[in-house]
């Protein structure tokens, strides 16, 4: 009798041990997820922003159409790399391209404001001016959004390796999340603050 | 009542593993029966103590579960995702917009709302008071309800907010895990004996465990569906209550009933199939599982025939079958139809349309909350829902009029926000410029979900730039004492474990000094005449031998102290106190407006939020 209680014992306190880990790797995994819909939210008005800003361009940019195009298509890739790594926020093959497909976009944009430079006229437009505003305002929530992203992938992951938790996060089936790391494209210029 | 049912299942389920243990023993040593009574008192001690312990053990550690997670981790459990505050689906923002709308109109903040992933239309509210509060709403109920539905099923939602229920719902999901516990032990057990049969292995005591585990999923199986026919009583008496406030709330039974024809109606009825949601049936609008016993005992919900004809005394009882894909159809035009008039974010043309139909005076607190949200210009409402701009928007409103601590403030912020906030700052702060003062706090409101979706280094980085924009002038001021206790009361449970409503102090007597203090502030900073005597009125009335307090050597950060002592204090307590408070403001006949806001954060610490009030004229709220 005494044996059989021991066993029931000890099994149900195995138990809750194990449902203790599960629940708090679910918990932490959920905040990631939600924090890359942030990203997600950010990310799809930025790609929303960018044909206006060609549409715009483009009357002005007669003899730069590789440029614009250099553009959209850096913006096309950014939006699928997009979608597939809203399907699995933090696996690490997704979370990459998504992160080289915005360090292409980011470099696409340099050299059109680079080339925009050359344009008075463009730059004195009313409509541009306030697009280019609201992208580098997008970017920013694009950057705290991954911010925050990051921060809680960082928590996921620093639990799931942790002891005891790294013995059963492989037999629950929880992988280690991929942070999204963006290569700043414009390092050596400092964020335009303006007021 | 509910305690008396949960001692009851305890002890029958403490039996009846005893009866399983016997049984096991027998089985295991047939030829032992002479030497083995069926009451032995040490053995019962055992099995009693042992079982007790577990349910006991799997309760607390519910309990606790639920106090780290809160709303947000129930409604994790039941599989629903966050809505992101900032959201760009039209029937996403419909939602948000709606739940702002009533949020404002209660006066409490503005809760995070979680999508169910599920076609059947429900809804429900969790965690243990409103600043923990969240909605979940199921995809279908967004797709398939038109804005006024909404409202209703929401209005019923946020009763149970108002009324404390999700409160009792929490304990309750707690209580009630230490004995489904006991269930999914025996079914642990089982399934890895089943492993080791098909291994060959022969283990001696197999057959008395197996009885064990069968007997154990027997017994918690009873064992909680008794406390689930008790449980359902009392759900579907307060299920009756919610609507009948619902439609006090909205004003609109039309709303409601609507929304209850329309579950008649769908095939997919209210049925949620995440298997976390069923075991916590009674926390949703409707029934979560489909049953043909519709009002039978262990239903967590009245038939929803006997609720439509509570609300619409008309109705005949058909519920004609609907066509889906139609009906999606037409709320999605409603819906855009609705935003793009408003543009993405604002309060939308259904708001406008319901609030014209229904005159102010028949509709006071809808139609107040809708005209404030309307006040505020649509690009500070916007601000409001984007994570990163509601942070510069906070900072926004702490900015000080005088340039040279605004200066002092703005260097502190570009040292020590991030450079995104810093730059997004100097956009808001010029779009605020001009903004009506009694705007701060419903925005402040508004801006809950986003700032609640912070990450935890962020949310820390904010609340101590928060901190050291309130101290850089040196002085405490009214609105900054209120919006410090908001944002500390409402946010801090999003980033750690919920402290539980907790009865400690049952009588005013207990909380004499702080409670002489609270009313001493409010009667000597109202611009009374006599604060003495009001003091010495009040004292009497709430039956505290004290005496009056002067003016000088009161402040904020004592009051603040005073009142943090009330959230041990009962619900009849913290009512008593700010009935004397309201009595305390409005007995010289004017409310100044930092007098207001100031007995609005009195009695939204005291867990009894106020509704915001639209100043009339200047008179009530002089500038």
């Amino acid at each position: 009798m005494t044996a059989i209680l021991s066993v029931f014992a000890a099994l149900v306190i195995v138990l809750v041990w194990a449902v203790m880990i599960y629940n708090a790797l679910v918990k932490l995994k959920n905040r990631y997820l939600n924090a890359f819909s942030q990203i997600d939210v950010q990310l799809t008005r930025r790609y929303e922003l960018i044909p206006n800003l060609v549409e715009t361009a483009k009357a002005y940019l007669k003899h730069e159409s590789e440029t614009l195009q250099r553009v959209i298509e850096a913006r096309n890739t950014a939006v699928a790399a997009m979608k597939t790594a809203g399907k699995h926020p933090g696996d690490p093959t997704s979370m990459r391209a998504l992160a080289g497909a915005e360090a292409g976009l980011g470099g696409a944009l340099m050299s059109l404001n680079a080339v925009m430079e050359n344009y008075p006229d463009l730059k004195a437009n009313q409509t541009i001016a306030q697009l280019s505003e609201e992208l580098t305002s997008t970017e920013n929530r694009v950057a705290f959004a991954r911010q925050s992203y990051n921060d809680e992938v960082m928590a996921y992951n620093t639990q799931r390796q942790s002891f005891p938790d790294v013995l059963l996060a492989g037999v629950f089936g929880f992988s280690d999340a991929s942070l999204l790391e963006i290569p700043d494209v414009k390092a050596k210029e400092p964020v335009r603050v303006s007021f | 009542m509910l305690i008396v049912a949960y001692m009851l299942t305890v002890l029958a389920v403490i039996m009846g593993v005893y009866v399983a243990c016997y049984a096991a023993i027998l089985w295991s040593n047939p030829d032992n029966y002479e030497n083995m009574p069926f009451w032995n008192s040490i053995w019962l001690a055992y099995v009693g103590g042992v079982t007790a312990l577990i349910i006991l053990s799997g309760s607390i550690y519910k309990i606790w579960e639920l106090r780290r997670g809160g709303g947000a981790g129930v409604a994790e459990m039941f599989g629903g995702k966050r809505v992101p505050p900032n959201t760009e689906d039209l029937l996403q923002r419909r939602l948000l917009n709606v739940v702002e709308e009533m949020a404002i109109a209660s006066g409490m903040p503005v809760p995070p709302v979680y999508l169910l992933p599920e076609n059947g239309i429900n809804a429900f509210a969790a965690g243990f008071s409103s600043s923990d509060a969240v909605l979940g709403v199921t995809q279908g109920a967004i797709d398939l309800l038109n804005r006024d539905q909404l409202q209703g099923v929401l209005g019923h939602e946020f009763s149970h907010i108002l009324n404390a229920d999700i409160a009792m719902n929490m304990r309750l999901m707690g209580s009630l895990h230490g004995i489904t516990l006991l269930g999914d032990a025996g079914w642990l057990v089982l399934r890895s004996m089943g492993g080791r049969r098909h291994s060959g292995d022969k283990g001696g005591a197999h057959p008395a465990v197996f009885i064990l585990a069968v007997i154990l999923i027997i017994v918690s199986g009873i064992g909680s569906l008794a406390a689930g026919a008790i449980k359902a009583a009392i759900s579907r008496q307060r299920e009756f209550l919610a609507d009948a406030s619902a439609v006090q709330f909205t004003r609109n039974p039309d709303g409601l009933a609507g929304a209850l024809k329309i579950i008649g109606g769908y095939a997919s009825s209210s049925s949620v199939t995440h298997a976390g949601a069923a075991p916590a049936s009674f926390m949703f609008f409707g029934n979560v599982l489909r049953s043909p016993l519709d009002y039978a005992w262990f239903s967590t919900h009245p038939a929803v025939t006997l609720r439509i004809q509570r609300l619409d005394p008309s109705f005949d009882g058909s519920l004609p079958p609907m066509n889906v894909p139609q009906r999606a159809r037409m709320v999605a035009n409603e819906a855009s139809l609705g935003l793009s008039l408003g543009l993405i974010g604002a309060a939308d043309l259904a708001t406008g349309v319901t609030m014209g139909r229904l005159s102010a005076s028949e509709h006071p607190e809808m139609a107040n909350a809708a005209e404030l949200i309307n006040d505020i210009p649509l690009q500070i409402r916007n601000f409001s829902h984007d994570p990163c701009l509601a942070r510069a928007l906070v900072y926004a409103l702490l900015l000080c009029r005088e340039k040279d601590v605004r200066a002092k403030q703005i260097q502190w912020l570009e040292k020590h926000a991030e450079q995104g906030v810093f730059r997004d700052l100097m956009d808001v702060y010029a779009q605020m410029k001009g903004l009506k003062s009694h705007l701060r706090i419903p925005i402040l409101d508004m801006c809950m979900p986003a700032l609640k979706s912070l990450s935890k280094p962020q949310y820390h980085r904010f609340i101590s730039n928060v901190q050291a924009l309130i101290r850089a002038d040196g002085h405490y001021s009214g609105f900054e004492f209120v919006l410090q206790q908001i944002l500390l009361r409402h946010l801090a449970p999003a980033f750690s474990t919920v402290a539980m409503p907790r009865n400690k102090y049952r009588d005013m007597s207990m909380l004499t000094e702080s409670a002489v203090y609270v009313v001493a502030f409010l009667a000597c900073t109202g611009g009374n005449k006599h604060p003495q005597d009001l003091q010495r009125r009040i004292f009497y009335q709430l039956g505290l031998d004290a005496e009056p307090l002067d003016a000088e050597g009161l402040n904020f950060t004592a009051l603040g102290k005073a009142l943090q002592q009330f959230e041990e204090a009962s619900p009849e307590v913290n009512a008593m106190l700010l009935q004397a408070c309201e009595f305390c403001v409005l007995e010289d006949g004017q409310v100044l407006q930092s007098e207001y806001e100031l007995l609005r954060a009195i009695a939204d610490a005291l867990g009894h939020p106020m509704p915001l009030l639209k100043p009339r004229e200047s008179a009530v709220f002089p500038q």
